[in-house]
This record gives structure tokens, sequence and C-alpha cells, in this order.
């Protein structure tokens, strides 16, 4: 049924917080990138992560430019090691060697051959005496090796070359008892000469010694930024805690940084002025409540002595309406200042129940109905009292417009929820801006309403973190209702 | 009946001791605590009607006073305030009802009647509804001058609704009464509870109904319900 029930209002009383239209998401896909980071920045970021993040970031582009630079700095040597790493391939080489019917044979293991061509290595070897070439020798080697005397050859020699630069290494051994020279040719960059020392430096020295530094180094970041976080998280916590309903509350400055101190003695400024305010409109409207229902009633008890007649009862009707005036505009006072009183556990099928009780006999008066629907049971983190002035006031309004013989329907749930429908003419549209202002009443409506109870109920609500929705029901009649959508969890 | 009204408004305390000697209680005044309570430690009243702001204190830290003493006359305190934590706190310190100002003199005379009918106040007290009577002692119940047995449960729901005195008893309250606190509570109970004692007074010719008001309670009414209903 609620489906087909058309929402007349999207009610003058937003509660001021989020009002989260989806934003339009931009043409071009730039421009959503942008607008997404945009979004990202708009929430809050956590100091610490950021803090975090940010001295990791550097601590780790320290360690790789450490790196770097100090393999750039060795970059020289790395001539050095090319070449002794050259000089160990080629004795790697002679001891291969072996002794084959007369002649002398290279006869490489697996993971020799797979070093030669990794580095795309030539070699070769020669009899130191006789020059007889090695089986298997690569001919530019044994024109080398041939060239060159063995002290000559000993040390490795950069060449540059039509194919760019190369190393040649060599060495000295004996096969059987035939001594023999061995030779490397290997193709070489200064850039990968550069590369592989620093490659060389990162993984012999630097990384065994640095990586467990980096990581306490990191440690050491983040446990320091939490810790120093943890006063202003404190701050933050007990700033959340202050309320109206435990004055006296403040914020401590116990190990809070100086920068701090400023703003949270500024917060605890406003909240004692705040306070203070508070202070001076509750005794206010106590005082008022007492100085005007002291003289009323005097005037009621006047009025009761008088003779019964015609008179008496205009009196009393007069008086009755004054009573109901200012207990309104007491409450409406209290309510504007914030006052509720204290807050706890509210049982939303028994608060309706105990209403209407009370409003029985103003229903029977006006020969209507009062009818309560409750489902599940539903409750809220509320002041009773409170919410059963706002429920009283819905009703009564409700009866206001209900003709004779009709009922006043109260709903209970599903939810933190109550619903009040009439059985009225409904509310024309042009009168929806109004209905929730103090004191205003329809032209053509007459009757003892001042125009509060709306309002009030509407405080109630939102002093609860509710709002009041109206809306005209299907079958006519308008539907008010007190929700409290974000107490959903009770 | 002796009433004691401590209420400081000196006008606002004749009209109400005049009053209120006119509906046949004899009343006592006291303008503030330190006569407040000197009346109390040599009268005995039945009542005590109390003003929350006096001139040398509050009424509710009096009430506090005399609940310590052990003074457990019924009192009904005056607030003029409609602050809700001065209720509560009023109910709290042993207040038996409130009423607050202005106040109809029929209301709180009502009120008045209320508290002292209330259970264990008064050593015996006959309730009357229609041509019902209930003996809230004896628990004997006639309608008419005819006595009528009625079953535990329909004793405890017809006792309920006639200390309410015509006003709604809600279903809560009405299930306390019927179950005590020991029984399991099952649904329906109530209703079947309810249309039993209805049929019950009917036949006997009782000249009251027990009216429901929907999803909300029960009470009872001067004239019998209808058939229908």
């Amino acid at each position: 049924v609620l489906l087909h029930e058309t929402p007349l209002v999207d009610p003058p009383i937003r509660d001021g917080l989020a009002d989260a239209a989806p934003p339009k998401r931009p043409a071009g896909t730039w421009r959503g990138f942008w607008a997404a980071l945009h979004r990202r920045r708009q929430r809050p970021a956590s100091i610490e992560r950021v803090l975090v993040l940010r001295l990791g970031s550097i601590l780790v582009a320290a360690f790789l430019s450490f790196g770097v630079f100090y393999g750039l700095f060795i970059a020289g040597d790395a001539r050095e090691q090319a070449a002794e790493e050259a000089a160990d391939l080629a004795e790697a080489l002679e001891s291969s060697i072996v002794v084959q019917a007369g002649g002398l044979h290279f006869d490489l293991p697996a993971d020799l051959a797979a070093r030669i061509v990794a580095r795309h290595a030539l070699y070769g070897g020669v009899e130191t005496a006789g020059g007889a070439a090695v089986g298997g020798s690569d001919p530019a080697v044994l024109a080398r090796l041939r060239r060159g005397t063995a002290a000559q050859v000993q040390a490795a020699e950069l060449t540059r070359g039509p194919g760019g630069l190369t190393l040649f290494a060599a060495a000295e051994g004996i096969a059987g008892v035939r001594a023999l020279r061995v030779g490397v040719l290997q193709p070489v960059s200064n850039a990968g000469l550069a590369w592989t020392g620093v490659m060389r430096e990162y993984r012999e020295e630097i990384l065994p010694t640095f990586a467990p530094a980096l990581v306490l180094a990191f440690a050491v970041v983040w446990v320091t930024v939490r810790r120093s976080l943890q006063p202003l998280r404190r701050a933050s916590a007990e700033a959340a805690a202050v309320s109206a309903e435990r004055p006296g509350r403040r914020v401590s400055m116990d190990g809070v940084g100086a920068e701090i101190v400023p703003l949270i003695e500024a917060v605890n400024h406003a909240v004692a002025r705040l306070e203070a305010a508070l202070a001076v409109q509750t005794r206010f409207t106590a005082n008022a409540a007492h100085e005007m229902r002291t003289p009323l009633a005097i005037i009621r008890a006047r009025i009761d002595n008088l003779q019964d007649g015609p008179e008496k009862l205009a009196f009393q009707r007069d008086m009755d309406r004054v009573t109901r005036l200012v207990s309104q505009m007491l409450a409406s006072a209290r309510l504007q200042s914030g006052q509720v009183g204290r807050f706890e556990r509210v049982d939303l099928v028994a608060l309706a129940r105990s209403t209407l009780a009370d409003l029985a006999p103003l229903a029977d008066a006006g020969g209507k109905e009062l009818v309560l629907e409750s489902g599940a049971p539903a409750s809220v983190h509320g002041n009773a009292m409170s919410l059963e002035s706002a429920l009283r006031n819905l009703v009564e309004n409700a009866l206001r417009f209900t003709p004779a013989g009709e009922a006043v329907t109260v709903r209970v749930g599903p939810g933190p929820r109550i619903e009040v429908a009439d059985r009225g003419p409904g509310i024309p549209a042009d009168h929806l801006a109004h209905i929730f202002e103090p004191f205003w009443r329809a032209q053509d409506q007459r009757g003892d309403g001042a125009g509060l109870g709306l309002a009030i109920a509407r405080d109630v609500a939102l002093l609860h973190g509710g709002r009041l929705e109206v809306r005209n029901g299907v079958v006519g009649g308008a539907v008010f209702a007190l929700d409290f959508p974000r107490q959903g969890a009770f | 009946m002796r009433i004691l009204a401590v209420e400081d408004e000196p006008e606002l305390a004749r009209l109400l001791l005049v009053n209120l000697s006119r509906m046949g209680f004899a009343t006592d005044h006291a303008a503030c605590v330190e006569d407040a309570h000197a009346l109390l430690d040599t009268c005995s009243y039945d009542l005590v009607l109390l003003d929350v702001r006096l001139p040398d204190g509050s009424g509710v830290d009096l009430l506090r006073q005399m609940r310590a003493r052990r003074q457990e006359v019924p009192v009904i305190l005056l607030p003029a305030a409609d602050s809700v934590d001065d209720r509560v706190a009023g109910l709290g310190a042993g207040a038996d009802d409130y009423v607050t100002k202005p106040f109809a003199l029929e209301e709180l005379v009502a009120r008045m009647r209320a508290v002292l009918r209330r259970p264990g106040r008064a050593l015996s007290l006959t309730l009357t509804a229609g041509n019902i009577c209930f003996n809230s002692v004896t628990r004997e119940v006639c309608v008419g001058d005819r006595h009528v047995a009625l079953a535990r449960r329909e004793l405890a729901a017809l006792e309920s609704l006639m200390r309410a005195d015509g006003r709604v008893v809600t279903r809560e309250a009405l299930e306390e009464a019927i179950y005590g606190l020991e029984e399991d509570r099952q649904s329906n109970v109530l209703e079947s509870t309810l249309s039993r004692l209805r049929r019950r007074l009917e036949a006997e010719g009782a000249k009251v109904g027990i009216r429901v008001m929907r999803g909300v309670g029960y009470r009872i009414t001067a004239e019998p319900t209808r058939a229908a209903a």
C-alpha cells in the first residue's frame, strides 16, 4: 500500500548532514581521473598514514640512490673485476683441457659451457712450445695468443675494435707434460661494466648489510609516528566525548605538542562558553516556567472556586488553552536550547501504548478512535518524556483534523519509526513549506491549537538524530512519521 | 482524611485549603521546609501535597529527608516547572505522583484518590464500577448484591481495570497483573481472559462494559459492552 502513496515533502527539515548527491562523471578519461583524484583528496587523509608513507619513501629512495652512487663510484674498479672474471674463466678453461689421441682438446663441463655462452665469449689455447692449437679453439683467439709473449697476455686487455669494446684475458697452465696458454675474448661495454659493478656491489655488499637496517629504520619511523600522534588521538576522543549531557568535561593537554595546545585551548574555551550559555538558558526556562505557572495555578484555583455555571465552564476552557500554550512554549524553548534530559533505551511500542492510553479521553470527547498497529519490537536511544511529548503532539494534531466516527492510526515500525495517520483532508501542497513553523496555522483552521505541536515534534526528532516526515496517505488524510534512521543498530 | 499542603505562595495555599476542605479533606498548611518538618513530626497525615520550590529549600530534598526518616506517608509533588528531570528526580526521591501547576482541582483530587487507593496503602478498600463491587482484601466480587466467583486471572484483570477507574490500562500493565512474575507468557491469553471476563460479567447482569482500544489496552466503562462489539 505504501508504494502508491504520494511522497509530498522532501521535508524542509533537512538534518544538515551529508547531502550526498553523486557527482556527475566528466566526459574525458583524464578529467574523470582528475575528478577521482580530487574526490580522494576531499576525504581527510590520516596523518599517520601520510607520515609513514612519506618517511618510508624517503628511506627507500636514500637506500637506492646510495647504492647507485656507490656503484658508479666504484665503476672504475669494474674493469678490474671484469678482468678478474675473465682470468677466472681462462683458468677454468685451461683445466678443462684433456689429452686425446696425442693432441690437446677442450672438453667443457656443462656449467662452464653455459658461462661461455652467457658472455658471448670466444676461447682458444696454444702449446707454449711449438704453438700447436688446442682442439676447439677459435681462430681469433689463437691469433691473439700467438701474437704476444706469456707475460704480455697475462694481464687482461681492452681493445676497441670495429665490433666495439672487447676484453682479452689469458692463463698459463700445463696439460699432461705440455705447457700451454689459454685465452678468452669477450665483448663488453662501459655501461655494462658499470652495471655489472653496481649489481655486484648490491648483491655482495649493500643488500646483506643495509636491507635489515632499512627494515629496522622503517619500523622505527612507524612506531615514532604512531607514538607522536597518540596524544592527538586521545585529545580527539576526549573532544568527541564532550556533550551537554555531561557538563564540565574538557580536553586535557597531557603530552600533546606545543603546536596542538592552542587548538585544544580554543576548543576548551568554546565549550566553556557554550556550557555557560546553556546553563543561563536552562535557568531562564526553569524560572520562566515557575513564574508563569504559579500565577496560573492561582487563577485556576480561583476559577474552580466559582459557582458552577456556564461562566465557570468558559473560564475553565480558556484556562486550559492558556495552560497548554504556556506548556508548549516552555517545551519549545527548552528544545530550542537543546535541553532534552537524560537518554536511555526507549521501547517505542510501550511508549506509543501509554501515550495513546493517556489520550483516550480526548479521543472519546470528540467521538474519535485511536488505533495502535505494531509488529516487531522497536526501540531508540533517547529521552522517553521528550519522545512522548512529540508523539502526543502529533496525535493531538491528527485528532484535531479527523472527523467524528473516524480513527487515528499510529503505526510503530518497521525499525525505529512511528507513523501517525489521520483521516482529515490531507495537507495542501502550498501549506507544506509552513506546517513546521512555530505558531503557523492554516487560514481556515480555528480551534485551540497554538501551532506549536508540529514544531515541537520536529525539534524532538532532530535532537534524537532523526527527522519528522509528512506525506498524504493513499486513502486521504496526512501521515506524519517520526523516523530515526541512524539508530538502526538498536 | 488529613492532608498536609506544603505551598509557599499564600494565595494558592489559601485557595487550595478552601477547596480541599469543601471537598471533605481536613487540610493543614506549611509554607516552608522547616514548618513542614515540624508538622510532620507532630501530626500524622494521610497524604502530603508538596510544592517543589520552597523559600528555605527544595521540596524534593524535603521528600528525601522524610523517606530517610521512614515517614512513609504518600506524597504528591506539585512542581511548577515541567522540566522532565525534575519529575524523574521527584519520583526517584519517593514521590507517589506529581501534578504539574497549574492543575484543575478535579484532576488533583482524582490523583489524590488514586494514590490513597493504591494497594498496600489502605487496610480495606472496596472498588466500584457501575453495579460491580470489588473488595481488594477479600478479593470478593459482587454484581448488584450477588457474589460472583471468578478465576484468578480474570480477577486480576478486573482489579487492574477497576483501579484505573475508567482510564485505559495498557496491555503491558494487564499482562503484568494476570501473569505475575513467574509464569511463561503466551500470546492470546490476555485476549481470551478478557473475553471470558466480559462474557461472565454480561451473563451476571453487570452494568459495565470492557472496551478494547485496539493495539493499546482495555478500560472499564459505565455502560455495558454492546453485543456486537
